[in-house]
């Protein structure tokens, strides 16, 4: 693989999990894109045609780092910060592998039918009754959280697609 | 199977913007940023040829346009809807080009020429009819509602609303009228067109936001709404059909519709 496949790869794998990552810290979609962006620009100055060992902890790093920094410019305490969104400190592994569940269900989110996306985010977002969403929206009870439901159903599936696809194949041979 | 874990779904969902954390966008800023080579070894500067090359053919064209005094739209990325001066609409789809004279359409003629997938809404007016060019084929209407698609296979004509002439635009034989919902097709050197099923029920439903369906096989609503679009849509029911018409311009409201009329789950898998 060249190393602008490589990279390219490295990118499209990475992009989302580390900026769901770098958004525990800075709380901001916008800044949050420009650190990672930066992330990715400095690895590829330093390991263009050369990458290092783990070049996924090394981004991870790169980008806390990088959060931290901005932080610290902002006058805040990046391990406040930390702890307060973690409810306790947690290892690196465990927010990346938090960061990477996330970026699942973002993706998951994102593919939900327009409507059933937006009374979700009602629930979940906007931490709305049924009754309040259904008042809000003129659909009836019922459908809301008949939408709501299969709403989190089909998260479930995007978080588990090996297992959806056993399903598939389930329905194929009844 | 992995749970649903409700403090992550609640951090995703303050967040969640739709677009937000795009990979594929984010790739081509990165992209943009380092100059890197695009795709899998295709140089950047081929992309700068190749806008030179396009500079150069728009200059061309402009100069030509000019002398025809023709006018011309063309369409790269988007759906674009236009009004022509005798009040007629045309949407066309990306990549469609539409032309016509840019002094007297309306009131000398009602000539224009096309490529690429256009529909046309046409005001009627039966002393000046309105005729189109595309391809090899010829269409003339008074007043009605239609869509015309060329490319190099042919010209296609799918008719929504009214009546429309087609023939060969070098007619060596009379053409065909074709009447509501009716579909022909003139094949690339063929003398005149004839009339066959249409690729999917609703051929124009990418213009007109309109989806009608009679007893239609769900995994047929699928793949048409799915080619429209530009996406690919499933479902576990697939043995369902549907009957009822659906509007709206967004596929996610669609999709929505169906879902609640027969109480089934479908999943959007963009491309």
């Amino acid at each position: 693989m060249n190393a602008n496949a490589a990279i390219r790869e490295l990118f499209f794998l990475h992009y989302r999990p580390l900026c769901l990552y770098a958004l525990h810290y800075l709380k901001d979609a916008d800044a949050v894109e420009d650190v990672v962006q930066e992330a990715f620009t400095a690895y590829w100055q330093r390991h263009g045609d050369d990458a290092p060992d783990n070049p996924k902890s090394y981004l991870y790093a790169m980008v806390r780092n990088r959060c931290i920094d901005a932080l610290r410019r902002a006058g805040r305490d990046p391990e406040q910060v930390r702890a307060e969104d973690a409810a306790g400190v947690i290892e690196d592994s465990q927010a990346e592998e938090r960061a990477e569940l996330e970026a699942r269900l973002w993706a998951a989110v994102e593919r939900l039918p327009g409507k059933r996306r937006e009374l979700l985010l009602m629930s979940k977002r906007d931490g709305m009754s049924y009754e309040a969403i259904a008042e809000a929206t003129k659909l009836s009870v019922n459908t809301v959280r008949n939408q709501i439901s299969r709403a989190l159903q089909a998260l479930r599936s995007g978080l588990n697609p090996d297992h959806s696809a056993d399903l598939h194949s389930l329905l194929l041979y009844f | 199977m992995q749970e649903l874990n409700e403090k992550e779904l609640s951090f995703v969902a303050r967040f969640f913007r739709r677009g937000l954390f795009d990979p594929a966008r984010a790739w081509k800023r990165f992209r943009a940023a380092n100059a890197l080579r695009s795709g899998y070894g295709r140089p950047v500067w081929g992309y700068a040829l190749a806008c030179a090359c396009a500079v150069a053919l728009i200059g061309l064209f402009l100069f030509t346009r000019e002398s025809r005094r023709w006018t011309t739209t063309t369409v790269a990325q988007t759906v674009q809807e236009l009004q022509l001066p005798d009040g007629s609409r045309a949407v066309l789809a990306p990549g469609a080009t539409l032309s016509f004279h840019r002094h007297g359409f309306g009131r000398r003629d009602r000539e224009l020429r096309m490529e690429g997938t256009v529909y046309f809404s046409v005001e009627r007016n039966e002393a000046l009819p309105f005729e189109i060019t595309a391809g090899e084929g010829f269409i003339r209407v008074l007043g009605t509602r239609f869509q015309v698609a060329t490319d190099e296979t042919g010209t296609r004509v799918d008719v929504v609303d009214g009546r429309v002439f087609f023939s060969a635009s070098c007619p060596e034989t009379g053409g065909i009228v074709l009447t509501r919902g009716k579909h022909a097709e003139l094949a690339a050197g063929a003398a005149a067109p004839r009339f066959c099923p249409a690729d999917s029920p609703n051929p124009a439903g990418w213009a007109t936001h309109s989806y009608q369906y009679d007893n239609t096989p769900l995994t047929d609503v699928l793949r048409e709404l799915g080619a429209q679009f530009g996406c690919t849509l499933s479902t576990a029911d697939t043995d369902r059909r549907l009957t009822g018409q659906f509007e709206g311009e967004e596929l996610d409201e669609i999709v929505f519709l169906i879902e609640e009329a027969l109480g089934i789950q479908i999943e959007i898998n963009t491309l």
